[in-house]
């Protein structure tokens, strides 16, 4: 089986983290793997047994790279970084033209391809159902577990109000979305880290998709961002000292009728 | 201004972490440094003694009062500014800084004054932070100078004595004593130190105090000492600090690691191994089989329990470590590599992880095992209503940390405790966690403790390697120095506070 | 291969000119188009967020209004209520094999019906199968797309789309490039309109001749969990600063006795203690309680996108610079779970 799995490289957005000390601290935004990126990463690297092949591959700026390293290190067997100056500013519809173009001249005759749900630093989640319309492919959303059983896939997906599982058969091309599996996702060994390092992250352009000039970036896009402002949703108000947790809690009670 | 408030008898500030609870009438709390000097001088008109309080997150009652006025610190925190001298940058501190707090400080782009001339400006930003990491996030500074905290990174980093550079203190009789390192030291076991009615000459116990394993138990003592070690670890019944300088050390990039063993014997030797490589690791922390079979067994009730894979089968034991992520990370690999195949491991039985996300992973597997012992014992109370824990806290010079655990293990097996291992094994610091199932294991737990403790003793080794004497510990320092050591060290605190009005009951004091 | 039928059920004729006036080819695309999302097995219902939207699409000023259904017969008594809530003309894709979610065939159904009638705008909610449905047919029909809308306007034919961006508490406008403009609107924003009884319109019913369909080996409704956060009147919520099980515990216990229900920023849902359904924010769920209350939540721009329709906002966070502060009208710089526990013992006290 030949996945492709497609992560991304996203500012964290969760402004606290640990630091080298193990405290919560809030720090300057460095960059990761999206979480979902890395549910997708996770499932291919469960999902692919001996002779099953992870091609790894992020559209982003060079720094997309760290996340191409970590594919590498978690299995994957070849990492792609789509880097062009044509692509920027692409919108989730240049976004999936370039992808589909990656998965039609780079890695050929796929049977799965993996994404995250949605990623942080845009949340659209667009990109998925259009890149498999783009290969004529079904698709599969909210994707929570993927099993093998016998000739198909058995894709288990999660709709809020609905679990449904879909038979998919194998040799035939699917695209899913990856919404869950992150908590306990894997760790590389130290000998998979070494590997890792010494393995090449291949570069891709737009000439060697062979997309013809204004397919992709901000000319490729249909969307435009008209204008930009301030949200204005500021209501900062009163801050309480609540080192005493049973005077805090008579603030809150106090606080809940304005 | 002082603020007094009465103390009903449901106070937090009655306790611990240590779950003993004392007795005191008034809360005094100081928001500067006058206003301690006035507790003081309420205190010596009264008679009623002060009790010095931090974040109460010790383990050994330290600041559990005894009658009189349960002295808060909490207002006076604070980062006072960035100081610079030969040693390196260091930070100035209210005592109520939290090393968090510390850390964040310097992590973040906040504007931070200068204790010395430009020092602010010229320390690179997010480049230098405090090294000492006890597993209490949350504990004060000055707490953590009173006990001489230590943790994890103490392997690489030594414990909170070795960062200390500076004090200042209110001292028993009103006045005010600023010492930083170098200031003054003591002649042989003499040591004159400053106080409102001229020089009070003191004498050091005479006792070797063991500086080659963690400890905390009772004063530093040595020939020559420099007068700041006097008050680090001292307990609150010296002086009370009420600003401190602490260096700092520059931070580099890490990368954490678990390596796997098929046997708690295994990964005793190889860390024992490790010590003589060239892997220099932050920290090294244990969890023996049964710590792993713990973890396990909450996973099979709670899939998101500590966030990580499901743990090798065949894992009996781990050791857990960060390494620095420089050019020679991948020699240090190699030969982790050669020790750990020499050992049944290997590093195809391993994790390893440099995002900050996923070092947080690592972190709350290590931290989880006290947490899950808790659970454990609670689960365990549904049946059994009596059953409770106790942990020890003995360190021994690495070379005898086999003797060490072959008599843990003979202790709680001719007791017929149950137990798990895990800890600071990098210091040849394990805990011990017994788990009591009625009021038989207690009293055999008891005995047993009494017997280990004297059995660090015998290898060279510390009764109470971090968590300090305070009320509950008192007996180690009886086992270790002696009716006479005690008395020295009653000595010194009768020349400092002759009427006793700081921290009663604390060490060796009455 | 389409069949035609009137307000009354098939059969009766269409009103005089309808087809030619929004009929192939024409350059400028008119009217917005709908989709009625159906939920409820045996009796089925348009959805509360498809409702939103469509008294939305009605008031845009974008001309008709095309609702456009999934579905069997037993669809067909809700024509009226897609009538009386703005729809002008309710298109039926009428095939029993589509009650179910099948976002291929449904995608292919509704291009073919665009390229038929050539709406400016295409609006679908932004529920799950709206977010997974929309993107595909933007792709099969070249049209830009915006997700999760939280305003819509018409500027001289185009369609100015709001939501929050990344990067900042900033709000883009976003158009379209070409027709039609597409977008999904946020739940929960938009009221429904109220029905206007007797209101008229036209239904259309057409077949899906395609084949697209998914092999579902299996379905099965998700056990409600005890309601629903975007509707709850005081909601608890907890972030990385409370994601205990000694914290969710507190929580539940709080909101038991203020009414209300537990909800959670991301950190506790990849935790595992609570499901995706009680999540808050851009990848969660839009909240509009009269209070919230936001223990250990730091306040990212995606959760923070999901609140902001709160009435009163009370955060506990240990640190005073979180980025919630900014949204809170009280701020309280303490330990989450120690405030949580005494909130819930002085809700337990019978003073």
């Amino acid at each position: 089986m030949r996945i492709i799995v497609f992560v991304k490289q996203v500012p964290d957005t969760d402004k606290v983290s640990v630091d080298g000390e193990g405290r919560l601290v809030r720090s300057g935004a460095p960059a990761v793997m999206d979480a979902y990126s890395e549910c997708a990463l996770d499932m291919a690297c469960g999902l692919a047994g001996d002779g099953d092949e992870v091609i790894a591959a992020s559209m982003g700026p060079p720094g997309a790279r760290a996340a191409l390293l970590r594919c590498l290190e978690l299995g994957a067997g070849e990492a792609f970084l789509i880097c062009d100056p044509a692509f920027a500013g692409s919108d989730a519809h240049a976004t999936a033209t370039v992808l589909s173009a990656f998965a039609m001249e780079i890695a050929p005759g796929a049977d799965l391809i993996l994404c995250g749900k949605q990623a942080s630093d845009g949340d659209t989640a667009e990109v998925p159902p259009e890149l498999a319309e783009k290969l004529g492919a079904p698709q599969f959303c909210y994707v929570e577990d993927i099993r093998i059983e016998g000739g198909s896939m058995l894709l288990v997906q999660n709709y809020g109000d609905e679990l449904r599982a879909c038979r998919h058969p194998l040799g035939a091309l699917a695209v899913a979305s990856v919404s869950k599996g992150g908590a306990n996702r894997r760790l590389p060994s130290v000998s998979a880290y070494l590997r890792a390092a010494a393995m090449e992250i291949k570069t891709v352009d737009a000439a060697a998709l062979r997309l013809p000039e204004g397919a992709a970036g901000a000319r490729g896009s249909k969307t435009r961002i008209a204008s930009t402002m301030a949200s204005g949703a500021g209501r900062r108000g009163e801050a309480v000292d609540g080192s005493d947790p049973a005077l805090a809690a008579s603030a809150i009670l106090r606080g809940m009728a304005p | 201004m002082l603020r007094a408030t009465p103390l009903g008898p449901e106070s937090p500030y009655l306790g611990d972490e240590s779950k003993m609870t004392g007795s005191a009438s008034l809360l005094l709390s100081p928001e500067c440094e006058a206003d301690v000097i006035e507790a003081v001088r309420r205190a010596r008109e009264s008679g009623e003694p002060l009790t010095v309080s931090g974040m109460r997150t010790g383990m050994c009652g330290g600041c559990v009062p005894m009658g009189g006025a349960v002295l808060t610190m909490e207002r006076m925190g604070g980062i006072r500014g960035i100081g610079r001298d030969g040693r390196g940058f260091f930070v100035r501190v209210g005592p109520a800084a939290t090393i968090r707090e510390i850390n964040e400080a310097l992590r973040s782009g906040a504007p931070l004054a200068s204790a010395t001339p430009g020092a602010a400006e010229e320390m690179p930003r997010g480049a230098y932070f405090y090294p000492v990491d006890p597993t209490e996030l949350n504990g004060s500074i000055g707490g953590n100078i009173a006990t001489n905290a230590s943790g994890p990174r103490t392997l690489k980093y030594g414990p909170t004595r070795d960062w200390v550079r500076r004090v200042r203190l209110v001292m028993s009789d009103g006045s005010v004593l600023d010492v930083k390192r170098g200031d003054r030291r003591a002649r042989g076991r003499v040591v004159s130190v400053p106080m409102g009615g001229g020089p009070v000459e003191v004498r050091l116990p005479s006792y070797e105090f063991n500086t080659r394993v963690k400890n905390t138990a009772g004063l530093m003592s040595a020939d020559g000492m420099d007068l700041v070690d006097l008050f680090v670890g001292s307990e609150g019944t010296l002086g009370i600090i009420t600003e401190a300088d602490l260096y700092l050390a520059e931070r580099h990039p890490l990368i954490s690691n678990i390596f796997f063993f098929p046997s708690d014997a295994d990964a005793y030797a190889f860390v024992r191994d490790l010590r003589g490589s060239s892997a220099d690791p932050e920290f090294l922390e244990f969890l023996d089989s049964g710590s792993l079979d713990l973890i396990r067994g909450v996973r099979e009730r709670d899939r998101g329990f500590t966030s990580m894979p499901d743990l090798p089968e065949s894992a009996r034991s781990a050791v857990f470590m960060d390494l620095e992520m420089d050019g020679r990370l991948a020699g240090k690999y190699r030969e982790i590599g050669v020790l750990a195949e020499r050992r049944s491991g290997s590093l195809d039985d391993s994790w390893c992880g440099h995002e900050l996300r996923d070092r947080e992973r690592f972190f709350g597997l290590r931290h989880s095992v006290p947490r899950t012992v808790f659970e454990y014992v609670a689960g365990l109370k549904r049946t059994v209503p009596g059953i409770h824990k106790m942990a020890t806290d003995m360190s021994v010079p690495l070379d005898r940390l086999d003797e060490m655990v072959a008599a843990n293990e003979a202790a709680m097996d001719a007791h017929g405790l149950e137990r798990v291992t895990f800890g600071h094994i990098g210091n040849g610091h394990l805990h011990l966690e017994i788990i009591l199932k009625d009021m038989r294991d207690m009293e055999e737990a008891k005995i047993a403790y009494r017997e280990l403790a004297a059995k660090a003793i015998e290898l060279g080794g510390s009764p109470s390697a971090e968590h300090g004497i305070g009320k509950m510990k008192r007996e180690f320092l009886l086992m270790l120095y002696g009716e006479a050591g005690v008395e020295e060290m009653r000595e010194v605190k009768r020349a400092l506070d002759p009427a006793g009005v700081l921290s009663p009951g604390n060490m060796a004091g009455p | 291969m389409s069949d035609r039928c009137g307000a009354g059920g098939c059969g009766e004729r269409l009103p005089p000119g309808m087809l030619e006036a929004f009929d192939l080819g024409s350059p400028a695309a008119d009217g917005a188009l709908v989709w009625l999302e159906v939920t409820g097995g045996p009796e089925p219902e348009i959805s509360q967020s498809s409702l939103e939207v469509l008294g939305k699409a009605a008031e845009l000023g974008a001309g008709r209004v095309f609702g456009m259904m999934f579905g069997g017969s037993a669809l067909r008594p809700l024509y009226g209520e897609a009538f009386s809530r703005g729809a002008d003309t309710v298109y039926h894709i009428r095939d029993g094999r589509l009650s179910a979610f099948h976002p291929e065939a449904y995608c292919e159904a509704a291009r073919d019906l665009a390229e038929r009638i050539r709406p400016s705008v295409i609006l679908m909610g932004a529920t799950p199968r709206g977010r997974e449905l929309a993107p595909r047919l933007a792709s099969a029909l070249s049209a830009g797309l915006t997700a999760d809308c939280t305003g819509l306007r018409m500027e001289g034919g185009s369609l100015v789309m709001t939501r929050p961006a990344f990067g900042g508490d900033l709000i883009a406008d976003i158009v379209c490039e070409g027709r039609p403009q597409m977008a999904t609107v946020r739940p929960g924003v938009f009221p429904a309109p109220p029905p206007a009884p007797g209101r008229k319109g036209t239904a259309i019913c057409r077949g899906y001749g395609g084949s697209s369909l998914k092999d579902i080996a299996h379905s099965a409704p998700v056990p409600p969990d005890g309601g629903d956060i975007s509707r709850a009147k005081v909601l608890v919520s907890l972030g990385r600063g409370a994601a205990s099980r000694e914290a969710l515990e507190a929580a539940e216990s709080v909101a038991a006795r203020l009414g209300g229900m537990v909800s959670c920023s991301r950190a506790l849902v990849d935790r595992g203690l609570l499901p995706q359904s009680r999540q808050v924010g851009q990848s969660g769920r839009s909240v509009r309680p009269d209070v919230y209350l936001a223990f250990g939540i730091s306040g990212s721009v995606q959760h923070k996108a999901g609140m902001r329709l709160a009435k009163r906002v009370i955060a506990v966070n240990k640190d005073p610079d979180a980025p919630i502060r900014d949204d809170a009208d009280l701020f309280i710089e303490g330990d989450a779970l120690s405030v949580l526990r005494e909130l819930d013992k002085a809700l337990r006290s019978p003073l």
